[in-house]
């Protein structure tokens, strides 16, 4: 179930909470903290990651392979799960960047995997 | 002998169905200051054609999450629908804010004002689960009007406003999906409504 990778992810060190969404806004899954309105932030993620691939595409830069937001006290980070779904995470600020692409990596591949 | 509830329902849907109500008695045109209101709130006369515009907009800045920014602007109607709309309304006729009340009423208020013809029969009055047709429903008819049939359905807008008004009505959470729709080639629009649960930080269908 997607609920099990999103709940493998959070114990990476650094990963404070994520959510699988579908690429036009509807959340699939998530395990998001209890002040986080879970729906708000997939349509949220899933439109920031649209404008990105947008604007990628407006300057011909080629196709988006992921969205990292850097905030003051976190980063957020969104990237395909197949064609129709997305899986965004958010991570403390001093999270080691190369291990957690590495993890979502794989969890993306899952994701997309159990939505054939 | 007081009006019930029941008879104050009926007499709110035939005096839509028949016609009494009649949108343009309600409108003020006053060119001098260039306002316009209906039953005393602002309002502007804006073609159907300007939701496929917003569509075209939102899909050309957020690509396929335009969907996402059309059914939060319906959302957010709805939920302010409900509560500044319909529960003062029936406020005022005595009437209960409800899942009943609301539903039964909707489909000749909204038919008046243009929205469809809309058929709330297939959804529980209790839960509000089921579905909701919509026969000629305005934004399925703009997309129509502007670049023709599309593959999938177009009603992000309707389908983010039925979320926002039964969730201002219950309190609760749901999932409204468009199954059916005539910008897609069906006959019309269908939207299912199942209610939604938090379980282990998801919401999921119980």
């Amino acid at each position: 179930m997607i609920e099990d990778v999103l709940s493998d992810l959070r114990k990476v060190g650094g990963i404070n909470a994520s959510a699988a969404v579908t690429r036009d806004g509807l959340l699939i899954a998530s395990d998001v903290m209890g002040e986080i309105d879970a729906e708000t932030f997939a349509a949220m993620t899933a439109t920031m990651t649209g404008a990105a691939e947008t604007a990628m595409s407006e300057v011909k830069a080629g196709d988006v392979r992921r969205v990292i937001v850097e905030g003051e006290s976190g980063k957020m980070i969104a990237i395909g799960a197949g064609s129709n779904a997305l899986l965004v995470v958010l991570t403390a600020p001093e999270a080691p960047l190369g291990l957690i692409l590495l993890k979502i990596g794989e969890a993306s591949r899952r994701i997309a995997k159990l939505l054939e | 002998m007081p009006l019930t509830e029941g008879v104050k329902l009926a007499i709110i849907r035939e005096v839509f169905e028949k016609g009494v109500f009649d949108a343009k008695k309600r409108m003020e045109i006053n060119g001098e200051n260039g306002i316009f209101t209906i039953s005393g709130l602002r309002s502007i006369i804006m073609g159907t054609l300007s939701f496929a515009i917003l569509h075209e907009a939102a899909e050309k800045l957020a690509g396929k999450a335009g969907p996402a920014i059309l059914r939060a602007q319906g959302e957010e109607s709805g939920r302010i629908e409900a509560e500044e709309g319909w529960r003062k309304n029936l406020e005022k006729f005595n009437l209960s804010f409800n899942l009943r009340t609301v539903l039964s009423t909707l489909p000749t208020i909204y038919a008046a004002v243009g929205w469809g013809k809309i058929t709330t029969e297939g959804i529980d009055m209790e839960t509000g689960e089921g579905t909701i047709i919509i026969k000629n429903c305005f934004e399925a008819d703009a997309i129509l009007g502007m670049g023709g049939e599309k593959e999938t359905p177009q009603c992000h807008f309707v389908t983010g406003y039925l979320k926002g008004l039964l969730e201002g009505i219950t309190g609760g959470k749901f999932r409204v999906t468009e199954k059916k729709c005539k910008a897609a080639g069906d006959e019309y629009c269908e939207f299912e409504i199942k209610r939604q649960v938090q379980r282990r930080g998801s919401l999921v269908t119980p």
